[in-house]
């Protein structure tokens, strides 16, 4: 994206930024964790990130997070990162032998031309520090605005 | 855009394949419930949600009333709400005071009456420098506002969600309530951003 004030012209960026989006939601109605939790992984995530020096400038930045807390939490409720990465390995294997004859979700994801990373490794180191508490953050019985600029 | 060999998946849909199938195995999803849960998002939940809301606040005293009181219940008057948002404070543009909202740690947004935010409500520009320089900001975003005006700025959280009351633009006196909500833009809503006709 060259500006990132500029209006993108659907809800999600990807095809997986949707379904990941979606799988927390349907995740979160089942009772597997609760919106709230994921929201403190989310933030430890871009919190960490940015820390890093690194930013969220763009959709594919904030969804790489998102897609990661998933991973934490899912991890978090008994999902070994073995068992994910046997099931990842398969994918890969799948989607590379068949090419051209995808199976439905793939014929969006194969536009995306996106680097492959190796991530495999690196996805759950960064979550062990920054939980912004919630609470501190949280409510008051009246809302304040967090900063004020004055008129001049 | 790399133009590589398009045999290997991004790590990103991989990941998202594997954890959907994983929690599919176990019972806890059902890929349709995914499905309709993307297709909520990207063709029923919008900002014409929450233009109808301003829309109607415009026109109707008694509802506007009820709306900054009480945001969450005001928009249930219009079928609009969901599980994600606990509470809504919907806050009310004058000549006099700006509001913007920001979610600083991460993305809150109120989802049932906006939809999902837009990119840069969630980059660290917009995060950062919208609690520190917001006049700044909102001109480069293209909203100038007059050095006489206040601006105040709203932290989003899990708990609470802001909603903005925009000013009801000059010579729309004879407009309906459709033709006004036509107006309003998810901008407008966030703050970064007047009505106009």
């Amino acid at each position: 994206m060259n500006n990132m004030f500029e209006t993108a012209p659907s809800a999600f960026p990807t095809p997986w930024a949707a379904r990941s989006f979606a799988i927390v939601n349907a995740a979160a109605e089942a009772g597997l964790f609760d919106l709230k939790d994921f929201q403190r992984v989310l933030i430890a995530s871009i919190g960490a990130k940015e820390a890093a020096g690194g930013c969220i400038g763009d959709e594919s930045a904030y969804y790489d997070c998102w897609i990661e807390s998933l991973s934490v939490l899912v991890r978090e409720r008994g999902v070994t990162p073995m068992k994910l990465a046997v099931v990842e390995a398969s994918i890969r294997e799948r989607f590379s032998s068949r090419h051209s004859h995808h199976h439905p979700h793939d014929d969006h994801d194969a536009h995306d031309h996106e680097h492959v990373h190796g991530h495999a490794h690196s996805q759950y180191e960064h979550h062990h520090s920054h939980e912004h508490g919630v609470s501190d953050h949280a409510a008051e019985e009246t809302p304040r605005p967090i900063y004020i600029e004055q008129a001049r | 855009m790399d133009n590589h060999s398009s045999n290997e998946k991004p790590w990103q849909a991989v990941r998202t394949e594997a954890v959907e199938s994983l929690l599919v195995e176990l019972g806890v999803i059902d890929s349709a419930r995914v499905d309709e849960i993307v297709r909520h998002y990207e063709e029923k939940v919008g900002p014409k949600g929450g233009a109808r809301v301003v829309a109607k606040a415009w026109t109707d005293q008694e509802f506007k009333k009820r709306l900054l009181a009480d945001g969450l219940a005001a928009c249930a008057e219009l079928g609009l709400g969901g599980p994600e948002t606990e509470k809504l404070h919907v806050v009310e543009n004058t000549a006099s005071v700006h509001n913007a909202v920001v979610c600083t740690l991460c993305s809150c947004y109120p989802w049932p009456i906006l939809g999902v935010p837009p990119a840069w409500y969630k980059s660290s520009a917009y995060r950062s420098r919208m609690v520190r320089e917001p006049r700044k900001l909102l001109t480069e975003m293209g909203l100038p506002l007059d050095p006489s005006v206040e601006i105040r700025v709203w932290d989003s959280v899990s708990e609470i969600r802001y909603l903005v009351l925009p000013e009801r633009p000059e010579g729309t006196e004879s407009f309906t309530e459709e033709q006004l909500a036509d107006l309003v833009t998810r901008d407008a809503m966030i703050g970064v951003a007047k009505v106009t006709v």
